[in-house]
């Protein structure tokens, strides 16, 4: 019968290979493009042709308005914030501005502005949820490790005392 | 003897798991390629039955159809342009020609939206180029995606 290796070595052995794996499965991760909580519901539009404008520099400070809230709407997305209902709230100015109706306009304005001042709080619930994401993928990936250690030093006496206990009636004949 | 071997197998199954399910977790809600798409759709907004001739000053019917698969919500602008012959677009270079109409949109990941579009050329031509341009919005300014459509039609004279 070969020697079997020491139990240190094996220890040492088994935990490289568990964070060889985390380590690729973090690589993995990492070579993918980040990407956007997804919403199925199809979004507004407007069209803005030259005639269809009837008040040019309103609807283009709207516009531009528009952009500065998109603009800070992707940046608390890319902080891992959820702005499907701001985009939505956005599409919904575009529709309004398009129209040229004064009402219409100042509608338009209101939503951009309400958007614009919800940034900071989409921008905190955003890191939040990150935070405790990844705390709960570290504390899932704590408690795997902690059930490979208790695997280890209790699944051959388990393995046995069950092994034992099936077979507890069994007589033993000598012939 | 059968203690390694149990030891080893369970424990090469948590190991295996526990790679998977740490990737799962870091993977979920990503994309591994990001794109934009247009399309332009008929007046029954279906692929096809595409208008060939049209009568200059009267509208007619289009859809535009566009999609956001980037993994981020995208502020979209579809330029109309009309050209000819010469007109060249490519993904690299929108279209030399100053715009008719403007469309926009705001999508977030996995939306795509159908804007009905009502066209009127304003002067006849043969082979007349009707193009649309899929722009977008980003920190930087306004920039081409390199997505397009182009529709060939005759522009004929009100009789």
């Amino acid at each position: 019968m070969p020697p079997s290796p020491s139990p240190v070595r094996k220890c040492t052995a088994y935990f490289a290979l568990m964070v060889l794996s985390l380590a690729l499965a973090a690589a993995s991760a990492g070579a993918i493009a980040p990407a956007a909580l997804a919403s199925a519901e199809p979004g507004s539009h407007t069209r803005a042709g030259a005639a269809a404008m009837p008040s040019e520099s309103a609807q283009d400070t709207l516009l531009a308005e528009i952009q500065v809230a998109f603009l800070s709407i992707s940046d608390a997305e890319s902080r891992g914030a959820n702005v499907t209902s701001a985009a939505l709230d956005l599409n919904r100015a575009l529709s309004l501005a398009s129209s040229g109706d004064p009402q219409s306009v100042s509608e338009a304005a209101a939503i951009v502005q309400g958007v614009r001042s919800s940034v900071p709080s989409l921008i905190a619930e955003g890191e939040a949820a990150r935070y405790w994401g990844t705390v709960g993928l570290a504390a899932w990936l704590a408690a795997l490790a902690a059930a490979g250690i208790l695997v280890y030093l209790y699944t051959p006496k388990l393995v046995w005392r069950i092994w034992m206990r099936s077979k507890r009636r069994w007589t033993v004949s000598a012939q | 003897m059968i203690d390694e071997e149990v030891r080893a197998v369970v424990l090469a199954v948590i190991v295996i798991s526990a790679a998977l399910s740490a990737s799962q977790a870091m993977t979920a809600g990503r994309v591994a390629e990001a794109f934009s798409a247009i399309g332009i759709l008929g007046p029954e907004m279906k692929i096809g039955d595409y208008p060939k001739t049209v009568i200059a000053g009267e509208p007619f019917s289009l859809y535009v159809y566009i999609e956001n698969q980037e993994g981020r919500t995208m502020y979209y602008t579809v330029l109309a342009k009309v050209g000819d012959n010469s007109t060249a677009v490519n993904e690299s270079a929108p279209a030399d020609l100053e715009p008719f109409a403007a469309y926009r949109s705001i999508l977030a990941h996995g939306q795509n939206a159908t804007i009905p579009v009502e066209i009127s050329l304003a002067s006849p031509a043969q082979n007349a180029k009707l193009i649309f341009e899929l722009w977008a919005i980003g920190e930087n300014g306004t920039y081409y995606t390199g997505r397009w459509n182009h529709l060939w039609m005759n522009v004929t004279s009100p009789s």
